[in-house]
């Protein structure tokens, strides 16, 4: 068995994100989803750098495929394992930064909720942009998310994840 | 060294990540004056600092780099896991190359001197070879066509002494414009050149990195990397690294280090099957392969799925096979590619489903050809290319290897080979 893969299904599979890479929106999904799980403590060892689409690993979209393909070639590789339980309940933690807030699920998909949230700390720690820099970027190269970056704020702080 | 084990089968092949460094720092400066020749501006300031970033790119890199990256992986992921490695205590973190060359950047007094006293910040490097803050030319570092892969595959050809990395690069660093969006990108007059470019490396990559002995010798090394680290030869979680940078001993840790500690260890180690693994590495005894199949077809989910198939059914055999021919089943090894392509975007996903409106991070790395209206495109859609009509294409290969550790389990290898190709008939075994 895979560790790595075992361990990354794993905390999908306890953040609630599907492991489904077949569309463009199910990579992107993964992508976000353990970048900001990996907030929490829990660390898979995937370093992030800004993409297109914000904070991206190529090393996680080579084990998501290679995932992928092991689950394909054997469904029950996986079978009966489980995280540690300190491991889960830390994911546990950051379980409200997967919910899209009730006034805007008409307006953003999971994923996008995802990438804003991830982009914009992203660039508020790793790129290290102040939050006026951080609004220009997201103006710029997020238009359709950076009316909502005040929201995300909010939620990253909330979560302590941002300096109030 | 840069090539990993490869210099075992290619003698000539141990030039060290440093000569690499200092290409990759070489080239990068060559683009950046190529494009400044072409009236792009760009400032000295901007010149030093991506020759800076080319120079340390892989000053992160772990002695025998991506064979310890997949140990390290995996083992400290097996913390996360209930009944996973470690001492019972919180799982510890580790750090990629890429990281860990952050870390040094920030951590290292001796480096950081030497920047700060040319007024270079660390981080302004750093930030360059991670990625962390957007640059204005990120592809010069990591792309399909970025100053790496340009240096690993000329100087890879020049040690070997294998033709396949032969790269006009005079003439293509002449053709380098920036788009509309500061894009780099080629003029469509070198657009032969960069179709070489890209068959050339996919060829050494089949010469050399994929290499029969040389992936045999990589799939023993990772087992032999992940033994140091189960038996706490290795410390390298993130926490014990950066104390060993602090205190000037990181420097020391290369691949003589390592090769030490895989000695200490098999001199020292009870488990038989790790210490015949250990020879592997230590005596030069390569795995042998017994058995493959390789095939150029479509990069679609039915030959995917066929594949995988295929995997499947080798590697349900070969606790059979290892009883059988009593040669332990950890001994044994199922090497596989599924979808090796051209281009990045057509290891992963077939170009033909990731269109325009449906852009991918991978479809950003792909090298890009001036359009006349100053945009530019993917190589992979330029209709008259050749990498665009084998963009769906991949080789699809899977091999069989056994570590034959003693004259009599070398004498099994024909009958080894007989049963695995009797047992599975229907396979296209060449």
């Amino acid at each position: 068995m895979n560790e790595k893969l075992a361990a990354l299904k794993l905390f999908l599979e306890q953040l609630g994100i599907s492991t489904d890479i077949s569309t463009r929106n199910g990579r992107k999904r993964v992508q976000k989803a353990v970048y900001l799980g990996q907030l929490s403590g829990v660390d898979l060892g995937y370093h992030f750098g800004w993409y297109l689409l914000g904070p991206y690993s190529p090393a996680l979209t080579r084990d998501y495929f290679q995932l992928d393909e092991d689950v394909r070639a054997t469904p029950d590789a996986f079978k009966g394992k489980h995280l540690r339980s300190d491991v889960s309940d830390k994911l546990k933690k950051v379980a409200p930064l997967f919910v899209v807030p009730p006034d805007l699920r008409s307006a953003l998909s999971t994923e996008d909720w995802l990438e804003l949230l991830a982009s914009y700390h992203y660039l508020r720690t790793a790129s290290g942009q102040d939050s006026a820099q951080a609004q220009h970027t997201m103006d710029h190269r997020k238009g359709h998310l950076s009316q909502y970056v005040d929201r995300a704020a909010k939620v990253l702080k909330q979560q302590n994840l941002l300096a109030a | 060294m840069q090539l990993g084990l490869a210099h075992m089968v290619f003698p000539g092949a141990g030039y060290s990540r440093f000569s690499h460094c200092l290409g990759v720092c070489h080239v990068s400066g060559r683009i950046l004056s190529a494009l400044k020749a072409g009236s792009v501006s760009i400032t000295d300031e901007e010149v030093v600092r991506y020759r800076l970033a080319g120079l340390l790119h892989d000053v992160g890199h772990y002695p025998f780099s991506h064979a310890t990256e997949d140990a390290l992986s995996r083992y400290f992921a097996s913390q996360l896991i209930e009944g996973g490695a470690g001492e019972g205590g919180p799982p510890k973190t580790w750090w990629d190359h890429e990281a860990l060359g952050k870390a040094i950047l920030q951590s290292d007094e001796e480096l950081a001197s030497v920047l700060t006293n040319a007024g270079i910040a660390p981080e302004e490097i750093y930030k360059i070879f991670t990625r962390e803050k957007p640059p204005r030319f990120s592809n010069l570092i990591s792309s399909d066509l970025d100053a790496d892969r340009i240096d690993y595959l000329m100087r890879t050809a020049h040690f070997t002494g294998l033709p396949y990395g032969t790269v006009d690069l005079d003439y293509l660093l002449a053709h380098l414009v920036l788009d509309n969006e500061n894009q780099i990108c080629v003029h469509p007059k070198a657009l032969r050149t960069v179709e070489h470019f890209l068959l050339a490396r996919y060829f050494d990559f089949q010469q050399v990195s994929y290499h029969k002995t040389v992936a045999g010798l990589e799939l023993v090394l990772k087992d032999v990397l992940r033994a140091l680290l189960d038996e706490g030869y290795l410390k390298v979680s993130a926490a014990e690294v950066k104390v060993q940078i602090a205190n000037g001993s990181w420097v020391y840790m290369d691949d003589v280090q390592a090769m030490q500690l895989i000695r200490e260890h098999a001199k020292a180690s009870l488990d038989p099957v790790r210490r015949q693994k250990a020879d592997v590495i230590l005596r030069r005894r390569p795995p042998k392969q017994i058995a493959f199949i390789e095939r150029l077809a479509s990069r679609d989910d039915d030959e995917k799925n066929r594949f995988l198939g295929e995997r499947q059914q080798v590697i349900e055999r070969v606790k059979k096979w290892a009883s059988d021919f009593g040669i332990h089943d950890d001994l044994w090894y199922v090497w596989h590619k599924s979808g090796q392509a051209l281009t990045k975007i057509g290891s992963r996903i077939p170009v033909s489903a990731a269109g325009r409106e449906d852009t991918e991070e991978l479809i950003v790395q792909a090298i890009r050809v001036l359009s006349p209206d100053g945009s530019s495109k993917p190589l992979m859609e330029v209709k008259r290319s050749l990498i665009n009509a084998l963009a769906d294409k991949a080789l699809y290969t899977l091999r069989v290897y056994v570590v034959l550790a003693t004259e009599d389990e070398e004498k099994k290898r024909d009958a080894i080979t007989k049963r695995v190709r009797d047992d599975l008939k229907h396979f296209e075994w060449l």
